[in-house]
């Protein structure tokens, strides 16, 4: 349903993402009134993979997931996404059909932009041209980090870094709470992997797993497992 | 799963994956869960201890344990 209503909203929310923050106040405004505004609960999907492209999207608040599915519904996740992120980027700029379906995680909101309208933008504003491209070669330094560890790394040394990320970084503050079918989903696995590899690690002194906790005891040792420099 | 738990959480159950055959109600040793209406529930929450039977039994794989990842800082650090 398009928002009439906030269009200062999406104004607003455009011009504090990188992506877009080169556009000038009056631009943004003419976009965010194209801007259509969507609302998803938890599970809903926003848009399945192999579906015809809606337009650029940025995430305003919740936290989603972009996934690939197995046949037998098994499923790789390629990112989350949250506030501020912009997503669907591939499918807008190569005319193509979505080549991930993304689901929602939590209550979120999510603007599109059309993808008429960024293609016009991208040829007035070069700026924004090189915000794209810088955007588009992250995400391929991404999906070559995750070939890497799919194709080259253990699942013990791809949950190592995981566990070292997530107690890290914090990146994911609304995941703190991980499953191990979270966790296999990531990592492009099953549960029943995970935990083996999970009681590996824990007999090898790196982790203990304890009621609530995976607690990482020698963080040293769980880099060198994930093959990360120390 | 989605949402940050002020308290310790308990195994989150999917209903919609729950076919309500009670495996994990019989697998439980402290009796923390039960069948209500076609569906397991952790109907006896402090008496769950998080051993995780439960999860490793579930068919449908509609129980899962969350938890935190930290990192325990050396003794003496």
């Amino acid at each position: 349903m398009p928002d009439a209503d906030q269009p200062h909203t999406a104004a607003a929310l455009f011009a504090s993402i990188a992506y877009l923050d080169s556009l000038d106040s009056a631009t943004l405004h003419s976009v965010a009134r194209t801007a259509v505004k969507r609302t998803y609960e938890p599970d809903q999907v926003v848009f399945l993979e192999g579906e015809s492209s809606s337009g650029l999207c940025v995430v305003e608040n919740g936290w989603l997931k972009a996934i690939k599915t197995a046949p037998d519904g098994r499923e790789q996740i390629l990112n989350f996404l949250g506030p501020g992120e912009v997503f669907n980027a591939v499918a807008v700029f190569a005319s193509d059909a979505n080549p991930a379906t993304v689901i929602a995680l939590e209550p979120s909101t999510v603007w599109m932009i059309q993808r008429e309208t960024m293609l016009r933008l991208l040829e007035d504003h070069p700026p924004l041209a090189r915000a794209v491209i810088q955007d588009l070669a992250n995400r391929v330094t991404h999906l070559i980090q995750l070939v890497e560890d799919l194709s080259l790394r253990s699942v013990e040394a791809r949950l190592a870094r995981l566990l070292l990320q997530q107690a890290q970084t914090d990146i994911l503050p609304r995941h703190r709470w991980a499953t191990q079918s979270e966790m296999a989903a990531r990592l492009g696995t099953v549960p029943d992997v995970i935990n083996r590899a999970l009681r590996s690690l824990a007999q090898d002194g790196l982790i203990k797993v304890e009621r609530h906790q995976i607690q990482i005891l020698d963080k040293a040792a769980l880099e060198a497992r994930a093959g990360l420099e120390t | 799963m989605t949402q940050p738990a002020p308290h310790l959480p308990v195994p989150l159950i999917d209903h919609d994956r729950c076919t309500g055959c009670g495996l994990c109600v019989d697998v439980c040793p402290h009796g923390a869960l039960a069948l209500i209406h076609q569906h397991a529930v952790v109907a006896h929450p402090e008496r769950c201890d998080y051993a995780g039977y439960c999860e490793r039994i579930c068919p449908t794989q509609a129980i899962e344990r969350p938890f935190q990842i930290v990192i325990v800082p050396p003794k003496g650090a």
